[in-house]
């Protein structure tokens, strides 16, 4: 099996009847260990992008590869489970279950997934809350609701992580953050990634983040975007 | 596990409007409960109170208050009927037993009946079970009582104990009973003509003239601590209205309506004597009798209307029950269709919580679809809190059915002569149960379709 954790060949997709906005990817890769930041403009795109690697939106040609596996032609089924199986997802803001504890809260990371849940132990939501510096004995049976932001998001890394998926992607996970707390975030966001194995594609609308990550890239040098 | 939480929580979360949801549909489903409840109680109370009965002969009237008077002892007792009239109908040779009653009194809410010990020989009930005594025997004496079972448990009677017998109907019980009229004599005078009044009474004038010959002074002045009704006899349980009366001699009823009781020595007096002299009844309520051959009822008919006398008429029971079904049988049917209604009122509030609920959990649903949820899954989820929520109402339904019924058993049971098992689980309950949460799930179908189409669409964009 190659290194390839994504690849995406020829993609076009195209949304709504009169093809007022598409998308096109001639060649998107995501190796191991890859790390990408993806910048532009909001409304360029960068979500719909997102959802097309994750499976939740169909494109209409091309090929889209997670680990080897070609999902373009597969039951929305069979995405759910890829994506349940080997994707983490951190989003902007409000990541979490307000009325569930933390712990279910990244418990629900594996809860749809047998693959992670074989690949996790007990102890691992202790060991990643430690990565992520929150207080296990203090945070662990709070509700969600509790939190700061700035817990909120990384018990979100937390049950992105959880069962050790291969692609790790995460939708402008800083919006939310002061500077510092953006900082301290993206550092403890890699330092929590196992970096031999896996791969992580972060969206965001600036680059002042960037210096953590091997390849940065503008959306437009990815996607061939068409909004009319 | 974890799914489970998640369903109970996030329905913990929005507790208040679940907790409505939950409270109009337990209501409407006891609603339900209690209706078929009582409805079924009626029919197999009524169905098992006529048996062996070919005929109610009673003054001429509606067939059905006949019947609901005699037998049920429901409502306001019919105009009385001669003694010489049950005397001619006891002797046509098409009948094969005749049993006299004798309505219009009671004890402490209880209604007496009059009557003679054929009664408890001849009269049958739920398809032709014998009255059985489970103490002591029928009335060997005029101030013997033979007490229905539920009267002995409720008032705490045994053997030999002496009771009081209310004069007239009186629902508060003791207004007039032979034991207060010492005391409460002049509450008791207005009460016993304010029964005059209401009931029409034709005996009561004999009594009333039986109280001037007599003086009323003067038979206050006796001493009539020691003097009542004696219980001779307990019956065994029918669940019929067997069980809600107090049974008295002919001889008793016409000894309480003469102001007998006021002389000591009646009481030495044996029933054959009584008979013979003051204290036969001048008139009864009704004649329960049964034919020799049932194929002459019509003819037997025919010979109670053309009876020269008096007015009568002569009620089959069979029939007249039958006929009540049908007029009741509409109005069964609309309370089951009201009460149907009201579930589904209380289904489409379920609905509209579901859908105002959605918009705001269209993040939850961003989430769980980040985690590989499906949208199948996420319809599942709303599925299970639908099943949760009908569950819980019907059995919190149930328990305010048997709560309803444990308050009320006892009003029905003596009003009106029904009995309901209220701990019972019945085979149309689970039947209803599993109705509503397939009604309900039906219900959870419209907003399920937006959840799929909302999942479907935003995808991982989480919008709000």
């Amino acid at each position: 099996m190659s290194n390839n954790l994504i690849s995406v060949e020829n993609l076009q997709y195209s949304l709504g009847n009169k093809n007022k906005f598409s998308l096109k990817i001639k060649e998107f890769i995501l190796k191991k260990s890859d790390s990408f930041l993806i910048y532009g403009d909001s409304g360029s795109g960068k979500s719909t992008f997102l959802n097309l690697l994750s499976g939740t939106l169909n494109p209409q040609e091309g090929v889209v590869k997670i680990l080897g596996k070609n999902i373009s032609e597969s039951s929305s089924g069979i995405k759910d489970k890829v994506r349940g199986d080997h994707f983490g997802i951190v989003f902007q803001t409000f990541n979490l279950l307000p009325y569930i504890t933390v712990k279910n809260n990244i418990l629900l990371g594996k809860a749809y997934s047998n693959r992670k849940q074989l690949a996790s132990n007990d102890d691992e939501v202790k060991i990643l809350m430690d990565k992520l510096s929150l207080n296990y004995k203090e945070l662990i049976d709070r509700k969600a609701y509790e939190l700061s932001i700035g817990q909120q998001q990384r018990v979100a890394v937390a049950r992105a992580l959880i069962g050790k998926p291969e692609i790790i992607i995460a939708d402008e996970p800083t919006s939310a953050l002061d500077k510092d707390n953006q900082n301290e975030f993206i550092n403890l966001l890699f330092q929590s990634l196992d970096e031999n194995e896996q791969g992580l594609i972060m969206v965001s609308h600036d680059k002042k983040l960037s210096n953590k990550f091997k390849i940065v890239k503008n959306i437009t040098e990815i996607c061939e975007i068409k909004n009319d | 596990m974890i799914k489970f939480t998640l369903v109970f929580q996030s329905l913990l979360n929005r507790w208040l409007s679940c907790l409505l949801i939950i409270l109009t549909l337990a209501f409407s489903i006891s609603l339900y409960f209690t209706v078929s409840r009582i409805q079924e109680s009626v029919k197999a109370s009524f169905k098992s109170t006529v048996s062996g009965v070919d005929s109610v002969v009673a003054a001429r009237g509606g067939n059905l208050q006949i019947l609901l008077n005699s037998v049920f002892l429901i409502g306001e007792p019919s105009a009385p009927i001669q003694w010489n009239t049950y005397q001619d109908i006891a002797n046509n040779n098409k009948i094969k037993w005749a049993v006299p009653i004798s309505l219009g009194d009671s004890h402490k809410g209880y209604r007496v009946i009059g009557t003679t010990n054929n009664y408890f020989k001849q009269i049958k009930y739920s398809s032709r079970k014998n009255i059985e005594f489970l103490t002591g025997n029928s009335f060997n004496d005029v101030f013997d009582v033979v007490l229905g079972s539920v009267v002995a448990s409720k008032l705490n009677y045994n053997i030999g104990e002496e009771i009081a017998i209310t004069h007239g109907l009186s629902d508060v019980g003791e207004v007039h009973t032979f034991t207060s009229e010492k005391n409460a004599k002049h509450d008791d005078h207005d009460d016993h003509a304010k029964h005059e009044e209401d009931e029409g009474h034709d005996d009561h004038e004999d009594h009333a003239k039986h109280e001037e010959d007599e003086g009323h002074d003067d038979h206050a002045s006796h001493d009539h601590e020691n003097l009542g009704f004696k219980v001779s006899g307990i019956l065994k349980p029918t669940g019929t209205p067997i069980d809600n009366a107090v049974y008295v001699s002919l001889a008793g009823i016409e000894a309480m309506h003469t102001d007998w009781i006021g002389n000591q020595k009646v009481i030495d007096v044996s029933l054959e004597q009584i008979m013979k002299k003051e204290l036969r009844p001048k008139t009864i309520s009704a004649i329960f009798l049964s034919l020799n051959n049932r194929t002459q009822i019509f003819q037997f008919q025919r010979d109670v209307i053309n009876y020269k006398e008096e007015a009568i008429s002569s009620v089959m029971p069979g029939i007249t029950l039958s006929r009540l079904w049908m007029l009741t049988g509409n109005v069964d049917k609309a309370f089951k269709i009201i009460t149907f209604f009201i579930i589904i009122i209380a289904l489409l509030g379920m609905i509209a919580m579901t859908i105002a609920g959605l918009s705001s959990r269209r993040r939850e649903m961003a989430i769980l679809r980040s985690v590989g949820a499906s949208p199948v899954n996420i319809v599942s989820l709303l599925l299970v809190e639908s099943i949760i929520i009908s569950i819980i109402s019907c059995i919190l339904g149930y328990i305010l059915m048997v709560v309803i019924f444990s308050l009320g058993k006892d009003y029905l049971q003596n009003n009106y002569g029904i009995f309901i098992d209220s701990f019972s689980i019945k085979n149309y309950d689970l039947q209803i149960v599993i109705t509503i949460v397939f009604a309900a799930l039906i219900a959870t179908i419209v907003p399920a379709i937006q959840i799929y189409k909302n999942t479907v669409r935003d995808g991982l964009s989480v919008k709000s």
